[in-house]
Parts: C-alpha cells; structure tokens; sequence
C-alpha cells in the first residue's frame, strides 16, 4: 500500500494526512479527520449523505480519491459555522423540522447552503433541483422545504440586523 | 465496500498522461470526475495498479471556438457546465437537454463529458457488489464465461446507458483522441462498437481529448426524451434524439434520430435521414421512421422495465419528438 | 404517470408535537408513494437484483408532490397522554388513495405493486380486447 500525503484545507483549517493514494476523500473525512458529520449511506453514489463543498462546489465525498483533491477547500457539515454558532441553513432545518432520523441531514444541509450561497432567493422550482441529488426516507420532503424557506428567511433577517443603523 | 489499493498518478499535460497510460497498458485505468468509475472500483468490476487522474490537465477544460465555426468542448467539460452554458443552450439544445437529465445536479458538477462518453456499459448482472457476483461465478463481461441476460450466447449484451452520446450523434459531433501517435479525430458514430465487453474504439495508451460541434447543425431544433423510474438519479431505460431541420414551407432538409440504452452502444437510426428529407411532414411517415427504430433497438433484460416495455417508449418517444421538432419550427 | 397533490388526514389522538406529527404524516405519505408507483423488490432465484438505492428507487425530491398533512386530533384514553399514533398509518391509505385516482383517470384496476405505467398499459389493452371482443359478434359494432 502506497500512502500519500494529501494536503486539504479542510473548514478553514490546512491538514495534512498520510493516507493510500486511493482513499476516498469521504473515510479520509471520518477516519482520518474524525468529521463523522458526513455519512456514507450507499454504495453506489446515489443517496447523497456524503456530499462536502469542494471549492464552493457541492460535490460527493464518496466517489471523489482524497488525493485528486490536493490543495482544495473543503467544507464539511460541521465547518458550516464556526463551532457554538449556527448557520441560517442550520437553524432552518433545526426549527423547521427538516432532520428526521438525520442521516441525510448533513447532505440536505450542503446541498442548501451551496445553493443559497449563489441564489440567495430560490423559487420553490430551484429548491427541488438543487436538492434532487440528495435522497430521504423520512420526511417526504415538505418540511426540508419549510427549512429552505427559514433559513432564507433568517438570512435576510441577519443582513437587514447587520445592515440597520445601530440603535434603530 | 472499499477501493482497491492503487497509485494515483496527477500528469498534468495530455503528453504525459499519454505516456503513463503507454507505460501501464491495462494496469492503468483513467479518472475524470469518478462518477462512473469509482462506484465500478469499489464494486472490484476492476482492479488497476494506477489510477490516471486527468482533472489537472487545464486544456482538457472548457468550450472554446474552434476552427470553421465548429464548437470544441474540452473532455473534462463538467455536465454542469453544459448545462448552463448559454451559447449550447442557443446552438446545441439537444445537448443541453439531454445532459440535464444526467444523474442529479452533484454528480452533474463532478461528472464530464468525456467520462460521459466513454461510461462502461451497465448490466442487473455486472453493477453488482463483489460479494453478490461471485456468488453466481461472475458473469461474461467479468470473471465468468455465462452471459445470464442471454444463456449461451458469447455475446454481451450490457447496455449503453449514457445520455449525452444520442445527443451528440444527431449534431454530426466528432470525438478527438490522442494516443502516443498523435491526435486523431474520429465521427461519435464510428466511436461505439456495440458490444457491451469492449464498447469504444479507444486503444488502451489513448484518452478522449476533445468533442467537436460541427458549424452546420448549430440551431438544429432538437429534442430528447428519456425513460426513467426516478426523475432524478436514474439511469436511461431507453432514451432517443432526434434533431430536425425544416424549411420554410415545411420541408425537412436534415434528420437525425439516434437511440440509447437499448443495445451496448448508442446508434443512429440510420433509415431517419433516407426516408425523411425532402419530405413534408405525415403522422404515417413519421409512424414509419420510428417503427425503424424500435427495429434498431434490441433491449435485453439488462436493467429495470421489461424489454417489451422500452421498445414500446422507444417508438413513442421517437414519434413525439419528430412530431414536436417538426410542428414547432425550426430556431 | 404523475402525482400532482397528496391530501392527508390523519387520526393521531392527542398530538404532543404537532411539527413532528406532520413530519410523520407527510414521510408516512411519502413511503406510500414510493411503494405505490415505483419501489419494488426484484428477485430472480432468491437473489435480490436490486439491492442498492441507485436500483431501488425511492422517490427523489422531483417526483414527490406537495404533501398537505392535516392533523386531526382525538383522545385516546388508552394512549400516553391521550396519543394514538403518527408513523404508518397515513402510508396505508396512500396506496390505495393512488390506485383509485389511476382507475378514476383511465378505468382500470392493477391489484399489484408497484403501478407502474407498463401494468396500466398492458390492462388498458386488455380492457380494450375485451370491448372489442363484446362487440363484435353479431354487432356492428367491431374491433376499432
Ligand atoms: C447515481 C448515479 C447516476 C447516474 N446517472 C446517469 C445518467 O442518468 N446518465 C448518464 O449518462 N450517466 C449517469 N451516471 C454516470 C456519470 O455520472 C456520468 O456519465 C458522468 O458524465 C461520467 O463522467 P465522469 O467524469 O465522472 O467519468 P469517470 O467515472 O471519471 O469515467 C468514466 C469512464 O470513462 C473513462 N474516461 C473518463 N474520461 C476519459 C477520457 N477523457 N478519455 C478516455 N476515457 C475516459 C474512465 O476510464 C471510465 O471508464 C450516473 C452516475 C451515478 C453515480
């Protein structure tokens, strides 16, 4: 087995791992980073669960070899928001009944804030495409989409509060 | 499951990836976006001692114009960027539409067209875990010698199952390939082999480097239809392409209707263009073109929905898409 | 084939978090859907043929329609604090709620899962061999 070192810059943070030159960047995330936040819930890159952003782009941890990815900005559920805090696309799916049993959580959640980053108002059309990659057994669907509404909500809230002048 | 142990070599020029798929012969096996390849290499369909990962080769990227107004789009060209592409989606709607329905919008951001191009083909039998396959003693495409979608014969019937090639073959496009020799450019159509064991004309030192788009069927009004379970995430169970152009008063001048996911690679449906240019539109005529198709496709019990029933599509999605290409005009 | 809107009232006896209780009826909807049109266990000599989630094909937020999920609320003395439940039962009556708007739409029955548009199809066909078998004999009526 040849091992590699593979540099990420993973949530903000350079890493450095020695890893087989084949290790998919998903059990590089989990076992070598311990960011158990992405999941791997199938075997054939077809649920979603595992999905990171990798340069902003939303991409699946489970089929892409951590050692193609050298030099390349990852985030993953838990880089989100700084630790204590929440994103608005957390707290929508928090409030809004988004999670269920939470397996795809995670997925949903990268999913969304891809898609808010670039589209910060989305018809409910452009929700359901952004999120058609990403599969989930318990909600049906309806209260993912209330989440995406809070959290685009919240947002808006957070920019108007930044954007008042103090004391108003 | 996990991924077999392999070196992963990042050439960064074609050159170089040319040289190292030369030096490992069929020990080598190239990666783009993975999509396709890496859920084959967890399932052990192959096990290579090296992994070619051409991302880091830049002029692999992008759509640029090319010579004769021809459109070159780069191998590692994403579906995503295909999709989104405005001068595609004025020139070549075909295309658009056909790689929209690929997989979902992530694998679209990871996938390329170049890996689109060159899929393997899919069976029930071979996109199996390791563990599932060997129970049966493998298959003809891997480690058996009974093909189970058709016991006796030799042949291998693993369909084509991408979506972006009937595109393309209706738009004249061709594939350029570069192999220690040279580069040299071949018509999409002559690049399929129909057979589902060794599906392209690509030599084992050789990638895909480039897909042209020819000048002269920019604005050809086009349509594709795919059958699917699942609107999203799901494999064609057949598709068809067809683009048309029609005159002034009617008359079709150019036809091309190409089928998918019905045999081990994408065809055109040869009698189209013979039998519908110089012709006025007729629900019988266009009854008969699309007839010629189901006899061009042979769908084997290879993925979900019975033969019977993707013939059937087939014929009706060939007839609804000359109807609607024909009836709506040309752009 | 294509669900536009899924309407769903669902006996729960007391509802303790009604948020939750919507999320169970609309999943619950949901399973059904998927059971009624498209997820299916395919078996070939005791060997499962689709045992993954690319093959087994549970809805996709594509194909999933709006779900309304109303809560109608009871008192179960039996129940914890009054509550009955909030996980299957709306999954029960999806599937038939499904089965009758195909025959409402098109006039024919298909007794087995998933529907598929191949099953309605092929008994539309029969439906109409059957009127063209009643009608020709004797009648004017003939095959069409
Ligand atoms: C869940 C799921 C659903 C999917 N659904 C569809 C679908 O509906 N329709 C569809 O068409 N595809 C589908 N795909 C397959 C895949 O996502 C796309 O076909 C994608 O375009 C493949 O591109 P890639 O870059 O990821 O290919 P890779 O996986 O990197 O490569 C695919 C094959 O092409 C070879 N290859 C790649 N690039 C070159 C090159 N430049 N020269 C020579 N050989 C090359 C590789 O060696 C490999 O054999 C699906 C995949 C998944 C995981």
């Amino acid at each position: 087995m040849t091992k590699e070192l593979i540099r990420l810059k993973v949530n903000g943070e350079l890493r450095e791992i020695a890893a087989p030159a084949e290790k998919l960047l998903l059990d590089v995330l989990r076992e070598d980073l311990s960011l158990t936040g992405s999941k791997r819930g199938c075997d054939d890159s077809s649920c979603g669960c595992c999905a990171v952003l990798v340069d902003g782009v939303p991409m699946l941890s489970c089929v892409a070899i951590a050692s193609c990815y050298q030099d390349c900005e990852i985030v993953t559920v838990e880089g989100i928001a700084p630790p204590g805090e929440l994103d608005p696309v957390q707290e929508g799916y928090a409030v809004a009944g988004g999670a269920q049993c939470g397996y795809c959580t995670p997925g949903f959640l990268i999913a969304t804030k891809a898609l808010l980053d670039h589209n910060p108002n989305p018809t409910l059309e452009e929700i359901r495409l952004a999120l058609s990659s990403n599969l989930c057994r318990c909600t049906g669907y309806m209260q993912i989409y209330e989440s995406v509404k809070l959290a685009i909500e919240r947002a808006q809230a957070r920019e108007a509060a930044k954007t008042a002048p103090v004391g108003s | 499951m996990t991924m077999p142990a392999s070196r992963v070599a990042r050439p960064s020029t074609i050159e170089e990836a040319v040289r190292l798929l030369a030096d490992n012969g069929p020990e080598a096996v190239i990666i783009a976006g993975g999509t396709d390849v890496v859920p084959n290499l967890q399932m052990k369909l192959f096990a290579p001692r090296v992994l070619v990962d051409i991302k880091p080769i830049r002029v692999l990227q992008g759509i640029t114009i090319a010579a004769a107004g021809a459109l070159r789009l780069g191998a590692l060209t994403t579906l995503t960027e295909i999709v989104g592409s405005p001068l595609l989606q004025a020139s070549y709607p075909v295309l658009v539409s056909a790689a929209a329905t690929i997989a979902g919008p992530l694998q679209r951001n990871m996938g390329t067209l170049g890996g689109n191009l060159c899929l393997e083909t899919r069976c029930l039998w071979y996109n199996q875990s390791h563990f599932w396959r060997k129970a049966l003693g493998g298959c003809l495409k891997k480690d058996g010698d009974v093909c189970h979608v058709a016991p006796g014969g030799k042949r291998c019937w693993a369909a084509w199952s991408g979506d972006s090639a009937p595109a393309l073959l209706t738009l004249d496009a061709e594939v350029e390939i570069t192999g220690p020799r040279g580069r040299r450019r071949l018509p999409l159509a002559q690049f399929y082999l129909n057979d589902g064991m060794n599906r392209i004309a690509l030599g084992r030192d050789e990638l895909v480097t480039s897909v042209y788009l020819p000048a002269r069927t920019a604005g050809r009004r086009g349509i594709y239809h795919k059958l699917r379970i699942r609107d999203s995430i799901d494999y064609p169970l057949a598709g068809v392409a067809v683009t048309l152009e029609v005159d002034r008063s009617g008359v079709c001048r150019e036809a091309r209707v190409a089928i998918t996911a019905v045999n081990p690679a994408p065809l055109l449906v040869k009698e189209a263009s013979e039998w519908l240019v110089g012709q006025r539109y007729s629900a019988e005529l266009v009854d008969r073109v699309a007839h010629a198709a189901i006899r061009t496709g042979k769908p084997l019990t290879t993925s979900a929905s019975t033969p019977v029933y993707r013939r059937e599509m087939v014929r009706l999605f060939a007839r609804r898409a000359l109807e609607e290409a024909w009836k709506n005009g040309n752009a | 084939m294509h669900v536009h809107r899924i309407i769903a009232a669902h006996d729960c006896g007391k509802a303790l978090n009604p948020m939750t209780v919507e999320g169970q009826i609309e999943g619950s909807v949901y399973m059904g859907l998927g059971q009624a049109l498209q997820e299916e266990m395919v078996w070939n000599k005791g060997r499962l043929m689709n045992p993954t989630l690319l093959e087994y094909r549970i809805p996709s937020t594509l194909e999933t329609p709006e779900i309304e999920s109303i809560i109608v609320e009871s008192i179960d003395p039996e129940g914890p604090f009054g509550a009955k439940e909030a996980g299957e039962g709306s999954l029960a009556a999806t599937i038939p709620a499904i089965a009758n708007a195909i025959y409402d739409a098109v006039g024919v029955r298909i007794n087995t899962l998933p529907i598929t548009p191949e099953k309605i199809l092929a008994a539309l066909r029969e439906k109409e061999k059957q009127r063209a078998g009643n009608d020709a004999p004797g009648t004017n009526g003939g095959s069409r």
